[in-house]
């Protein structure tokens, strides 16, 4: 019989097996997706999917390591159904098993709890059902599907994804209560099922200015609450932030778009993390790997993605609205990190926070390569959805640069060559404060 | 691979002479005789913490890279170079460091960088993008130079109402960094306007400093408007 911390550890072993099996698939699938013969099509991996996988399994892992999973198992479950409605090319059979992991995610709670949360479900549920009665085709890999395109089932899939992601708590700035709660793997996970559509055809104008709009207020309203709350609630707004970018990413329609929703969700297990791990630390100063304003992490280079996909797609006031959004993102973590300086040591430091920043400095610095295996296949496979309105691409050897319509460069991030140049710089910088302390001493003797 | 290494490699005069280094500090410590000039009517602030050198070093280093990096002639090409969005991280990050140290949103910052945003995303969209190579270069059409000039003149005014005295190097080096880039749209006009009359090779030298001369005046003018 396990006791509860063996358990605890098990599960976190098992999701990340989990999370390795997400890459694992995201790398299989680069290609092309796969589609076995068997099931009649039940089965279908892409590298939406996989992306989706990896997050669902690092948002469980951050859940588990923050310690607020108050069942671990429910935790595995409900990211065991979600990975199965990733892998599912059965439009229907992805909504039931989403309504599956909401079940098992409120069961035991009051119906008047319970219903609010159900409320996404619900409207996925009617927007899928909507899509594959009037098509009459259910795999969404198949020709036909498209034909189940409709706006009632845009928006009922969009009002899923707003109200999964807790956006209700911006009106007001009150996240309590279960209407304006975000689950944490539901949440992002509600995306899936709008960034699906792409698979099915092009978005009409109408639909790409509702996903852009209220994405883009949705993401600069909650980094202005984050930056105006108190400290310890930005772990409050920063996910409703980079939901609100993901659906702006959405809304953009194009290849760069999809690269900002990617970033986004893939930024968020370590953000969560990271600012739960740093909550009543003395001097949590890895933090600054989390800001969106160091040049060196994850939350850097999605607000980069986020700037230079709206300026390759040609939005200025977009460009201006994530841009503002990411600096005012930037002020609570930042005064987290530069918190208790000088008043307890600087070492040692929690072990999760240690984590949460080395990835977030890892996929910060190894954005083109999470751009090769996760972004790109993705928006090769759901090209048909697309615009070609921007597009992120590697620039080899140094780092990532943002191509508009015309494959004309608007915006670079050579994070390999700036990395490069600041070895160099803080070389010489500590070459220089040798020197001066050498002649500090001999001064002084 | 080799690409990088060689460029790298290639990069130390940009780093030890000019646009960085030695010429960006000196240039930075004048910077800040004249802005400490502008601003004349109120008094220094005092610096937030009294810190050690080698963090006062590090605040510096990500400006000093900027600056490096900076599109300006003559400097030896690099192939590398950065956006708005970077340089801004970059340039910003010593203000970031002490704003974080404050107690919160000061007042006086929120109008400053929506001046200094709203300039820059006017630059982006004058000259068709935002890396700085292209902002220094001149838009094709009449709306385009408004929104680069326009643009310009918005960044400039956004640092004179964020700027908050003289508040040792890192700061410095970070103004110097955002006046250049308020520079390259005067920089692209000058370069435009005067393409055909200077004789060959001239123009590298003598146009930056005759566009940072400009961009310094109307900084100072700025700084004694806000």
């Amino acid at each position: 019989m396990l006791n509860a911390v063996s358990a605890h550890r098990f599960i976190g072993f098992l999701l990340t097996l989990g999370l390795l099996a997400g890459l694992g698939m995201a790398w299989l699938v680069r290609d092309a997706p796969l589609a076995p013969g068997l099931a009649h099509g039940l089965l279908r991996a892409d590298a939406l999917g996989a992306l989706f996988a990896v997050v669902t399994a690092g948002m469980a892992l951050a859940e588990l390591g923050a310690g607020r999973a108050d069942s671990p198992a429910r935790l595995l479950v409900v990211a065991g159904l979600l990975a199965a409605a990733y892998l599912s090319g059965h439009l229907g059979v992805m909504a039931g098993l989403f309504a599956l992991a909401g079940f098992v995610r409120v069961s035991g709670r009051q119906p008047a709890a319970a219903l609010p949360m159900a409320l996404p479900l619900i409207c996925l549920a009617l927007g899928v059902a909507s899509m594959g009665i009037q098509a009459g085709e259910w795999r969404y890999g198949e020709p036909g599907a498209g034909a189940g395109l409709n706006s009632g089932a845009f928006a009922l899939l969009l009002l899923a994804a707003l109200l999964g992601g807790g956006l209700l708590a911006l009106v007001d700035g009150r996240d309590v209560g279960p209407a304006r709660q975000l689950d944490p793997l539901l949440g992002p996970a509600m995306l899936y099922p709008l960034l699906r559509l792409d698979s099915l055809g092009p978005w009409n104008l109408g639909w790409l200015a509702a996903a852009l709009l209220l994405g883009g207020a949705a993401a600069l309203w909650a980094a202005w609450r984050a930056a105006t709350d108190d400290l310890g609630r930005a772990g409050v707004w920063l996910p409703r932030y980079m939901i609100g970018l993901a659906l702006a990413g959405a809304g953009l329609g194009s290849g760069a778009g999809l690269a900002l929703a990617a970033f986004a969700l893939l930024s968020m297990p370590l953000v969560t993390l990271g600012l739960s791990a740093a909550a009543g630390r003395p001097r949590p100063w890895p933090l600054w790997s989390l800001c969106t304003a160091a040049p060196c992490g994850a939350p850097f280079v999605l607000a980069w993605v986020g700037v230079a996909a709206a300026t390759a797609g040609r939005v200025p006031a977009l460009t201006l609205a994530l841009w503002a959004a990411a600096l005012l993102a930037a002020v609570p973590v930042a005064r987290l990190a530069a918190s208790g300086w000088g008043e307890g040591p600087w070492w040692p430091q929690d072990t999760r926070l240690l984590l949460a920043a080395g990835l977030s400095a890892a996929l910060g610095m190894g954005a083109p390569l999470a751009l090769a295996l996760l972004v790109r296949p993705m928006v090769s496979q759901l090209a048909g959805g697309l615009s070609p309105m921007g597009e992120i691409a590697l620039w080899p050897w140094a780092g990532l640069i943002a191509l508009d319509s015309a494959r004309q460069p608007v915006a670079s991030l050579p994070t390999l060559a700036m990395a490069g140049l600041m070895i160099i710089l803080a070389a010489i910088a500590w070459i220089g404060t040798r020197l001066i302390s050498w002649r500090d001493r001999r001064d002084e003797g | 691979m080799g690409e990088l290494l060689g460029a790298l490699g290639l990069a130390w005069p940009r780093l030890l002479i000019y646009p960085g280094g030695m010429f960006a500090l000196g240039l930075a410590w004048l910077l800040a005789r004249w802005m400490v000039m502008g601003k004349r009517s109120s008094p220094p602030a005092p610096l937030p913490l009294r810190r050690e050198r080698e963090v006062v070093i590090i605040d510096a280093l990500p400006p000093l890279l900027a600056l490096a990096l900076l599109p300006l002639p003559p400097a030896r090409g690099f192939p590398y170079g950065i956006d708005l969005v970077a340089a801004l991280a970059l340039l910003g990050w010593p203000r970031l460091r002490a704003l974080a140290a404050g107690s919160g949103l000061a007042s006086g910052v929120l109008p400053g960088y929506g001046l200094l945003l709203l300039g820059g995303a006017l630059m982006g969209a004058g000259a068709g993008g935002v890396e700085l190579s292209r902002l220094g270069r001149a838009p094709d059409t009449a709306l385009g130079w408004a929104l680069l000039l326009g643009g310009g003149g918005l960044w400039l005014a956004g640092q004179a109402r964020l700027y908050d005295g003289d508040r040792g190097w890192a700061r410095r080096l970070g103004e110097l960094g955002h006046l250049w880039v308020g520079t390259l749209p005067i920089l692209a006009a000058l370069a435009a306007g005067a393409a055909d009359r200077l004789p060959t090779g001239w123009a590298g030298w003598t146009l930056p400093p005759l566009a940072l001369i400009m961009a310094a005046l109307a900084l100072g003018a700025a700084l004694r408007v806000s």
